[in-house]
């Protein structure tokens, strides 16, 4: 589901929603007109789950041991170093988790808009007309400030006498804050911090599990660990015999319950504690409180009532991670494990091993433009699919591996979703020749005897005119073919976004089935590719996967992957 | 590259295994009473080695899972603030490599109409009602957050970390499983996880071992009587979030119909689930008592629509009333005809402490507990302890609302019980006179025949001084609220503490055999 078409998701096949149509299906898929898809063996790119199935083809991998293709879901990830992406310096692991992973370095983030904050000096006459009544500062006083939003920390009266050590200055008002609440107002029992109401439950619990006894038992890997063994062994050295040891263990005390603020317990009645904070919302209004997202943004600010409550947060950490196989366990990806190095040491992409699918009009109205060079910053506009007026595309194959690749796709006959179109892919078997370099093509392209082919064919391009606008596509004819890539034509119906009306009345269910959401209207062919290609075995791969594990070096192997790809082709028009 | 990464793996060393803590544990706490070899209270390493190895248990940490219908909350045990709060939002749920939710124009593109079953569902990780629950997409939802949550916030390393999982009690049994599937299915790969539900934890967050937790959810209101640890007695209503929301939709509609919509384009500045959760959480509120009245002011909100930059004015006493509504409302007929999502919380609460025993009802009556994402709602917890105590004092503790014709007969009834009560009481007490004041006369009395008083006895009292040193007095009967930390919180101590868990699934037995098999889950 993009914005920009035509373009081309795919569904890695570790979900259970792109699975391969069945294996009956798939055995005739070598007489490539048998591979046909009922309609619900086909993945539907319009349910909501296709969300988390489809990925870009540059966001997935490749795993070479299992040959098959690799998702977020089915690599795992280890982190390779900690690093603040404000600062750009990388984060000791040891000291990751104890600064809550975020950046223990004067990286804060503004706790209004999440832009960086800066460290901006107040000097003393702009204090004194901000605050006229806070004269007896240092000399120079130093707030964070947010470029974007304009929020600084003044707003909760927060300032430092040094610019660096922000952390540290800025925990110590925090404490100070905190704790000073409550010397003000020590019988309201209310303000008392979450975190310390939390550590002295702590220690409170601890203190009855200690005391209410053997609920831990130190000898559980012992012999010791029954009591019957344990009477056994006294009595077999005389001590006391197991009933007089049974009564010599009193039964514990259960553990009781806090009872005091100190313990940890709060209690509220039917005061009214709440009245300040409604009277509050009721003259400050609307501003005054904070967003979700301010809210969410750190810990500090999940309960927070009221916008000038906001503390902020330091910069979040990031990480760099490689990437597993999670079934073989072979690393995938990684980078080299410094900062700022961007290289990567083990990087397979599943753009350089699986064929990839591109889609355009056969006679396209307007020029198509690439999504990447769009530097407009407003939608390119596209042009509206015609329900019912049949189109025809152009499916071109290009294959990345350095062996001829024999592909069969497959499509369900209509769409699944709500709109259903009409779809027939014309040649839906045939061969993709190898890649290779880009120096081959044109090598090979100057050997051929018709050498100014590519002339005419720009030529042909620029005026407008040429032989192929003629051509007819045909059934069971490949349209265009070059090294690596091939290109089939695909026809499709688009179908129509209202139902027809009926004489029947529709039930109330009937009508909400046929409101349309959001991308109910986007034309989408899911197409079951399944590739078949044959590779050499090098020496000292002869014992990678289980089913080449007999394979000799220097033969050749069979291999196979199928996949599904999502082409979204255009809008529908209403 | 494949090839040298092969053996690379092969020689990669083994991962590190650690003494079970309970071994180590020992060390700290040993049985007080049972005959034992004087354990080492120092640890031999403090002797022999680096003292880094007594901590280094300590470290042990466990991961904290709360998961609600509407979000989910991941940290490290011994903390008191999840590290995070994922919430599930139809943006959460777009395709990789999709940003339009970062465009301008995405907003307007979202699905106008909602019906009533509808509403807030794409906010929904789950309902409890199966039927209509996709639970594919539910397993991706969650695997998805779990996923997110751990490469922004949690940032592990690969060493497996045991896991508590905090869930709504009586939560579906597929929805069990698909979470737990999650969990284990993860990388963080958790060697077991321990369930715990959020009624009880919301009553370890607040130090009390009994007590009555009234969660204020988003699909359901559920009221738990905890006893011991345990829950003992529950009661459900849908007045609740999503009832809330849906009403401060209807008065914003209202709103917005009478002050913007005179232009006639209905629809652009139709209220949005979005709009309306967010008025609800930043500005509802419930007034102390139903008559109490607060001086009208007008409390100025945005238009329903980003790109219309109108406000709406409406009375601040209004905003309070779809709490009122929805929670409280009051009952016009008798309260007998209504089954539970009729009745207003505060009658459920009471039918809740009327069904339990008397001991634990007292205990509960005084050991309130408001959790749940709206109980941050400014005035509802004052509110709702107040009415209850009126109701009690109203009502008191009696099963039969109405005795109908009996009315008369149960009154007499009751008055010669309490004619008999006093009657005791009035006995009594001149003999606790004549003992204590004729004690020196019992001279001549043999030891077996002299009258006692155990209770006036200055020796027993002296005993029960002593005893009762150092301890408070429980409160009982009186109606009291506690604060709670939370059920995420309390999640956090339970694992902070090492308490093992009931309900511990292993991953090896949980792949083996389900949840079904699974070290005795069900």
């Amino acid at each position: 589901m993009t914005t920009a078409f035509p373009s081309s998701l795919y569904a890695c096949p570790c979900s259970d929603l792109s699975s391969a149509p069945t294996p009956s299906s798939k055995r005739a898929s070598i007489q490539p007109n048998t591979l046909e898809l009922s309609g619900d063996q086909a993945f539907n790119p319009h349910s909501p789950r296709a969300n988390y199935a489809l990925y870009p083809l540059s966001d997935l991998l490749y795993c070479e041991e299992c040959d098959e293709i690799r998702c977020p879901r089915c690599w795992t990830e280890e982190i390779l170093y900690w690093y603040c992406p404000n600062c750009l310096f990388d984060v000791p692991s040891s000291t990751v988790k104890g600064d809550g992973n975020r950046c223990s370095r004067s990286c804060y983030n503004c706790p209004s808009c999440t832009t960086p904050l800066q460290i901006t000096q107040v000097s003393h006459r702009d204090e004194g007309l901000l605050k006229p009544t806070d004269a007896a500062g240092g000399d120079e006083t130093y707030v964070l400030q947010c470029q974007y939003c304009d929020w600084s920390s003044l707003e909760i009266d927060v300032r430092f006498s040094k610019p660096t050590k922000i952390t540290e200055q800025l925990a110590k008002q925090r404490k100070a804050r905190v704790s000073g609440k409550e010397d003000t107002a020590p019988s309201d029992k209310k303000v008392t911090a979450p975190d310390d109401v939390f550590a002295s439950l702590v220690s409170f619990y601890k203190d009855q599990l200690d005391e209410s006894g053997d609920s831990r038992n130190p000898y559980s890997n012992s012999p010791y660990n029954s009591p019957a063994n344990l009477a056994r062994i006294m009595s077999l050295y005389g001590g006391l015999s197991y009933n007089a040891l049974k009564k010599t263990r009193e039964k514990p005390q259960p553990m009781r319950e806090a009872l005091g603020a100190p313990e940890g317990l709060f209690s509220f009645g039917t005061d009214r504690s709440d009245t300040e904070i409604i009277s509050r919302m009721q003259t400050s209004g609307w501003d005054a409180t904070p967003t979700a997202e301010q809210q969410l943004s750190a810990p500090v600010n999940h309960d927070i009532r009221f916008a000038d409550e906001l503390w902020p947060s330091a910069t979040q950490l990031r990480t760099r991670r490689a990437k597993r196989c999670k079934n073989c366990r072979h690393i995938i990806a990684r980078q080299e494990p410094k900062v700022g190095n961007m290289r990567y040491k083990i990087r397979l992409l599943a753009m350089n091993y699986i064929p990839r699918l591109s889609i355009r009009p056969l006679h396209p109205t307007m020029p198509l433009t690439n999504p990447a060079f769009n530097l407009k910053p407003e939608m390119p506009q596209h042009e509206l699919l015609q329900p019912h007026k049949a189109q025809q595309y152009v499916l071109t194959i290009r294959n990345a591996l350095f062996e001829t690749v024999k592909i069969s796709l497959a499509t369900p006959a209509t769409t699944p979703g709500k709109v259903a179109s009409r779809v027939t892919i014309l040649c839906p078997s045939f061969t993709v020749g190898p890649a290779g370099d880009v120096w081959d093509e044109a090598l090979s392209a100057s050997a051929e005897p018709n050498s100014d082919g590519g002339r005419k064919a720009a030529m042909a391009s620029l005026t407008g005119s040429s032989e192929s606008s003629d051509r007819q596509p045909e059934a069971g004819k490949i349209w265009e073919r070059t090294r690596n890539s091939t290109s089939v034509i695909v026809e499709v119906v688009p179908g129509a976004l209202q139902q027809p009306p009926s004489i029947v009345r529709k039930t109330d269910k009937e009508l909400a089935d046929e409101e349309l959401e959001e991308d109910d209207d986007v034309l989408e062919v899911p197409v079951y590719v399944r590739t078949e290609w044959e590779m050499e075995v090098k020496p000292g791969e002869s014992v990678q996967a289980k089913k080449d594990a007999n394979a000799m070096p220097g033969e050749k192997v069979g291999k196979e992957l199928g996949y599904w790809v999502v082409l979204a082709v255009g809008r529908i028009a209403g | 590259m494949a090839s040298s990464t092969a053996d690379y793996f092969s020689n990669r060393p083994a991962i590190r295994t650690r003494p079970p803590t309970s071994a180590l544990a020992g060390a700290n706490a040993g049985p007080p009473h049972s005959p034992r070899t004087p354990l080492l209270n120092r640890s031999i390493s403090s002797q022999f080695g680096s003292p880094g190895g007594s901590y280094r248990v300590e470290q042990e940490e466990n991961l904290i899972y709360e998961l609600g219908s509407q979000h989910l909350s991941a940290g490290f045990a011994g903390e008191s603030r999840p590290r995070c709060i994922y919430h599930f939002t139809p943006d959460s749920g777009r395709s990789v490599g999709d940003y339009r939710a970062c465009g301008p124009e995405c907003r307007r593109k979202r699905r106008k109409l909602q019906s009533e079953d509808d509403w807030g569902s794409e906010h929904e990780l789950y309902r409890s009602d199966l039927r209509a629950v996709d639970l594919g997409l539910v397993e991706d939802k969650l695997e998805r957050a779990v996923r997110t949550v751990h490469i922004d916030y949690l940032q592990l390393d690969t060493k497996p970390r045991k896991a508590v999982l905090a869930l709504p009690s009586l939560l579906p049994t597929p929805l069990v499983e698909i979470a737990l599937k999650v969990l284990f299915n993860h990388h963080a790969q958790p060697p077991s996880v321990v369930l715990l539900t959020t009624p009880l934890l919301a009553c370890v967050g607040a130090g009390l071992r009994n007590g009555l937790v009234v969660e204020l959810g988003w699909e359901e209101t559920v009221v738990t009587a905890v006893g011991e640890y345990k829950e003992v007695a529950q009661r459900r209503s849908v007045r609740a979030g999503k009832m809330l929301t849906r009403e401060m939709a209807k008065l914003l509609q209202e709103e917005v119909k009478t002050q913007l919509q005179q232009g006639g384009n209905a629809d652009e500045s139709d209220v949005t689930f979005e709009y309306a959760e967010e008025v609800t959480r930043r500005m509802a509120w419930c007034r102390a008592g139903n008559n109490s009245d607060h001086t009208s002011g007008l409390i100025k909100l945005h238009s329903p629509s980003p790109d219309d930059l109108r406000h709406i004015y409406t009375p601040f006493t209004r905003l309070s009333k779809p709490v009122e509504d929805t929670l409280l409302p009051t009952a016009s007929t008798s309260p007998t005809d209504f089954d539970d999502h009729d009745l207003s919380i505060t009658h459920l609460v009471y039918r809740v402490l009327l069904s339990l025993p008397l001991d634990l009802r007292a205990l509960c009556t005084s050991r309130i507990i408001i959790t749940g994402g709206l109980s941050a709602i400014p005035g509802l917890k004052p509110r709702l302890l107040q009415d209850l105590s009126s109701l009690i004092e109203q009502r008191g503790w009696d099963h039969v609302h109405s005795y109908g014709s009996a009315t008369a007969h149960h009154a007499k009834i009751l008055q010669e019980r309490s004619a008999n009560i006093t009657a005791i009481a009035n006995r009594q007490t001149p003999e606790v006179q004549f003992s204590s004041s004729k004690m020196p006369m019992q001279e001549s009395v043999p030891h077996v025949e002299r009258i006692h008083d155990d209770v006036q006895d200055p020796v027993t009292r002296k005993v029960e001084g002593e005893m009762r040193k150092g301890k408070a007095e429980v409160v009982k009967t009186e109606v009291r609220g506690v604060e709670t930390l939370g059920a995420w919180a309390g999640a956090s101590l339970v694992a902070v503490l090492r308490v093992k868990g009931v309900h511990e699934a292993e991953r090896e037995e949980f792949w083996k055999h389900g949840l079904r098999g699974g070290g005795g889950m069900l």
